[in-house]
């Protein structure tokens, strides 16, 4: 389990975080999200070790990450902007990994070579941009991390290599009870893989939850009555609202047991519950005017 | 889990990695130290003696190639082992990975370590196989086997590598130092390189401030070797280029450095913020002080190239130091900061700062506020002094020679007269004291006299010493009752007595009079005639010693004597005039027979040519001739008139006073066989003082 508590940092005057929450349950995966400049990296590099926080507290299984070679021999970071031995290739850098980390695994290592199609006698400098991405990728997950930490993991990535990425990751999760952090600027990216979401904004927590709880008290309904009557929506918590012809389009913040029963006793001529996505779920749940909100989902 | 935070804790995977990826670099180096060190051995190999004194210099580590090697090669190890902090990336990465940071400092310190001193160690062993005699002889002639001296031998190459050791540690050391303060490679290596010489530049210049405004500050000696010392790079200099190894202090000392600067590096690497990758320095404490380093080294460029300009006016020079400090803080301060909108309230407050410590240091030096021109050490806190007199060893080689006492190793300046009794300390003070009084008479010179160094050093009693030096005009040394004392007494004369002579055995004593060389080789007249010179020498009196009449000769004492730092036997040699009233010397000639070749007759001249006073200047000014070109177009007064040469004989002088205004000649002597035959002449310039021109000669150029 990852624990953040109350973290400060600052540069030269600035101040990167401000009393920084964030928690992580173990075998889950987070999605940090935010827009540029808001402290994705700088929390990331906190939780690698790499930085020291001014205050606050940084633990990975109960223990302080930074100068701790036991919590990150657990850990596989491949943050957004990479970096190999100059004149390394593929095959040079894996030995420099294997005898870094004691959970190596050469076979997985070979295997996920060839699945990704890279040539380990290259020099990695000579990689496209995409292709040191995957390189890096498949040395972290080669080293088998209990913690994943991903900075803007899939950027310059075609789909292709997208979905073979996230099917380790998941696959890991699953089965190793893999923990996963992984930061992006884009919401849709991450709806589909993560468990919980971060929202982290001018170096603050802004929200911090379960997806799945997120989903279950957050439902998009419409509903069209051919006799209207008084007050339907009575009781119902609802966000939003918006009517086009005879048809009533609402957010609502409920259990969906609550919400069918009384849509159902004002005898609705149709009535359904939508899908929604997490874009329209964070928009309605924080007002939809926020704007670190409407830059992250647009 | 103890063990992987310790401060002594190392990768071997990243220093495995660490020698994979650098593994040119200590090749490249033993390249140097082979091609230019140990090929040109090997291909002499069968006739070795004819780059001994190559080998020589290089194992003294005076070849340029293994002093360049020494100096860049830890310096650019430094630089690529540590260039990982100097980018974001690399930086993050590293510090992500299964390390502490006292893991990865280590770890790439002693991969820099295996790195540059792997080809010392490579190179050192393969000298020691293939180590042979060779023999270094003077001259260009053959090598004299009996007097030359082994100069391959194996433990002048242990000493090699070990010097070569001590100057690459403490270099790479200074050069890990760099890499921690700054945050850029340029700037990493560009401070690795300057702070390798940074404290003697430092030194240098202050020494030079202090012998600029300090009145009797001593720029030779102690000042330079201590200078040179600072530094094992700089070190080398010291030695001669006998060799010799590093004062076994020093060699603690650096060592120490070393070792500090490893601790502190490594102290600093748990400080150093990664964020900072890529900013000119890693820490704030460094950006005042490279900015008033780069200030201050500027100031003092454009101070001195002010002063040059025009040395009668402070002006030039205060407003060479302005324009300097001026300048350069704000080059400086570009560079540490690394932009160049520097012009700003912080930047105006740090100059503030500069410009205070500057007028401090400037005015501290102007005023003398800590009293060092007037300090006279009192005659009972000091327990020797000793005095360099440039107007007795110019004059006289003997007390030059340094052979009459034991000087140390690398001290040669040392060579003037030691006094250690009570009343000749107290004259020394007393003669200091005099002198200050008339520091005006010597700094305005308004006769433009020639003058000549006073050199005091006091020791003090433990380590404490007092040096200083003195430019004083003749007419101040004849009349000085001090230096009466102290040339008369018994302890100056037992100095330099012929007995205290450093020598294992003397060859021959030769006496020449300008014309006739007389050999003296039979070892009991060469001991007699030094016993009754050395009577004759203890009877001199200062007005003798003092006196610029020519001498009836001067005999050259050849002797061989042991190298105080190498032991090898040298050729020497000392000379001592003889003097009319060396009556002792002279009736022991006399009795030998070899009298009445010495004194010089005007029969024995053929001509003195005499120029006038203002010949010479005039040349300088008008035509910016040089002494020996300008020479031929004199007027020169061409005389050979035997009355007017025993005249002129009877007042010539050996030296003039005065740089102007004086009257001087070349006496034309014939030598019996010679210069019938071949024209030769022998020639001895002769110098008049004001008074005692002859009316002739006043007449002729009148």
């Amino acid at each position: 389990m990852i624990k953040i508590t109350g973290v400060d940092k600052s540069f030269d005057g600035f101040k990167a975080l401000t009393y920084l929450d964030l928690n992580v349950k173990k075998g889950s995966i987070y999605g940090l999200v935010g827009v540029n400049g808001a402290g994705k990296t700088t929390i990331i590099k906190h939780l690698t070790g790499v930085l020291k926080p001014d205050y606050g507290q940084i633990l990975i299984d109960e223990e302080s990450v930074y100068e701790n070679i036991r919590v990150k021999e657990k850990m596989g970071y491949i943050p957004d902007d990479l970096y190999f031995f100059a004149t390394y290739n593929l095959k040079e850098m894996s030995r420099f990994y294997r005898a870094l980390y004691p959970n190596w695994d050469q076979s997985r290592f070979e295997h996920m070579i060839q699945q990704f199609s890279l040539d380990p006698q290259r020099k990695l400098s000579r990689f496209s941009k995409g292709m040191q991405k995957q390189a890096a990728f498949i040395l972290t997950m080669s080293s088998k991390p209990e913690y994943l930490i991903l900075d803007e993991p899939i950027d310059g990535l075609d789909p292709i290599i997208r979905k073979l990425v996230w099917k380790y990751i998941v696959e890991d999760v699953a089965e190793r009870e893999m923990t996963v952090l992984v930061s992006s600027h884009n919401l849709r990216e991450l709806e589909g893989i993560c468990d919980s979401i971060g929202i982290i904004s001018n170096g603050s927590m802004l929200l911090e939850r379960d997806l799945d709880e997120l989903k279950a008290d957050v439902h998009k309904i419409q509903v069209a009555y051919l006799a209207r009557p008084e007050n339907p929506y009575a009781g119902l918590n609802v966000l939003h609202k918006e009517t086009r012809g005879t048809v009533d389009l609402l957010i609502v913040r409920n259990r969906k047991e609550v919400v069918e029963e009384i849509i159902n006793e004002s005898n609705p001529a149709i009535f359904d519950i939508l899908p929604l996505s997490l874009e329209e779920i964070f928009i309605y749940e924080l007002g939809g005017e926020n704007n670190e909100i409407t830059d992250i989902i647009f | 889990m103890k063990s992987q935070t310790s401060y002594f804790s190392i990768s071997q995977p990243l220093i495995r990695e660490n020698l994979r990826r650098f593994w040119a670099i200590p090749a490249i180096s033993f390249l140097i130290y082979f091609i230019s060190g140990i090929f040109p051995i090997l291909i002499s190999y069968t006739k070795i003696n004819i780059v001994a004194n190559y080998i020589n210099m290089s194992l003294t580590n005076m070849q340029p190639f293994y002093m360049a090697a020494h100096l860049v090669m830890p310096v650019i190890t430094a630089v690529v082992l540590f260039r990982y902090l100097q980018n974001g990336s690399s930086a993050t990465m590293m510090h992500a990975l299964p390390f502490s940071r006292f893991k990865l400092y280590n770890s790439n310190l002693i991969s820099g370590l295996i790195l540059v001193l792997t080809p010392v160690i490579l190179s050192g062993l393969i000298m020691l196989i293939i180590a042979k005699p060779a023999y270094e002889g003077w001259g260009d002639g053959p090598v004299n086997l009996a007097l030359a001296v082994d100069v391959f031998t194996r433990s002048a190459i242990l000493d090699w590598m070990w010097q070569s050791t001590m100057i690459i540690l403490v270099v790479y050391a200074i050069s890990v130092f760099a890499g921690l303060v700054t945050a850029n490679s340029i700037m990493h290596f560009a401070t690795a390189l300057g702070f390798n010489f940074l404290i003697p530049a430092l030194y240098a210049i202050f020494v030079f401030y202090f012998s600029t405004y300090l009145y009797g500050f001593n720029i030779s000696g102690d000042w330079g070797t201590t200078c040179l010392s600072i530094s094992p790079y700089l070190e080398v200099f010291n030695l001669s280029s006998d060799g010799g190894s590093f004062p076994a202090s020093h060699q603690v000392y650096y060592l120490l450095n070393a070792l500090i600067l490893f601790v502190v590096s490594s102290f600093l690497y748990t400080k150093r913020k990664l964020e900072k990758a890529t900013d000119s320095l890693a820490f704030d404490f460094m950006i005042p002080i490279i900015c008033y380093l780069v200030a201050f080294f500027g100031m003092t460029l454009l101070g001195q190239w002010f002063r040059e300009m025009n040395r009668d006016s402070r002006f030039y020079e205060f407003a060479g130091y302005v324009a300097g400090a001026f300048i350069f803080f704000i080059i400086g301060r570009m560079i540490v900061m690394k932009t160049p909108r520097v012009f700003n309230i912080s930047s105006l407050k740090s100059f503030a700062i500069y410009v205070l410590i500057a007028v401090l240091f400037l005015t501290g030096l102007f005023f003398d506020v800590t009293g060092f021109e007037k300090r006279v050490p009192s005659a009972e806190k000091v327990t020797s002094v000793s005095l360099e007199d440039s107007f007795l060893m110019g004059s006289y080689n003997r007390y030059a020679s340094g052979m009459y006492q034991d000087v140390p190793p690398g001290e040669f300046y040392r060579m003037g007269a030691v006094f250690t009794t009570s009343e000749n300390i107290a004259a020394m003070t007393r003669l200091h004291a005099s002198l200050l009084e008339s520091r005006l008479t010597f700094e305005e010179n308004q006769d433009n006299l020639i003058q000549y160094d006073l050199g005091f050093n006091y020791t003090l009693g433990g380590l404490n010493t007092l040096q200083r030096i003195y430019t004083v005009d003749y007419a101040f040394l004849k009349n000085s009752k001090d230096l009466k004392t102290l040339y008369e007494s018994e302890e100056f004369k037992n100095m330099y007595s012929f007995k205290n002579l450093k020598y294992e055995r003397i060859n021959s004593i030769n006496i020449y009079n300008q014309v006739n060389p007389v050999v003296i080789t039979s070892p009991d007249q060469v001991a007699a005639l030094l016993k009754m010179f050395d009577m004759d020498y203890r009877n001199e009196t200062y007005a003798q010693v003092m006196s610029l009449e020519l001498p009836l000769a001067t005999a050259n004492v050849n002797y061989k004597s042991k190298d105080p730092t190498t032991g090898r036997l040298m050729d020497n040699a000392t000379d001592f005039v003889i003097r009319d009233s060396y009556t002792n010397t002279i009736g022991w000639l006399k009795e030998n027979g070899y009298y009445d070749q010495l004194p010089l007759t005007e029969e024995m001249i053929s001509s003195i040519g005499i120029f006038p006073p203002t010949s010479m200047e005039a040349g300088y000014k008008e035509n910016y001739m040089g002494e020996t070109e300008y020479a031929e177009q004199l007027d020169e007064f061409m005389i050979t008139d035997k009355a007017q040469i025993a005249e002129i004989m009877k007042v010539a002088k050996s030296q003039s006073l005065s740089y102007t205004g004086y009257y001087y000649g070349t006496v034309y002597y014939n030598i019996p066989g010679q210069t019938e035959a071949t024209g030769y002449e022998s020639a001895q310039a002769i110098f008049f003082h004001p008074d005692e021109v002859p009316d002739f000669i006043l007449s002729h150029f009148e």
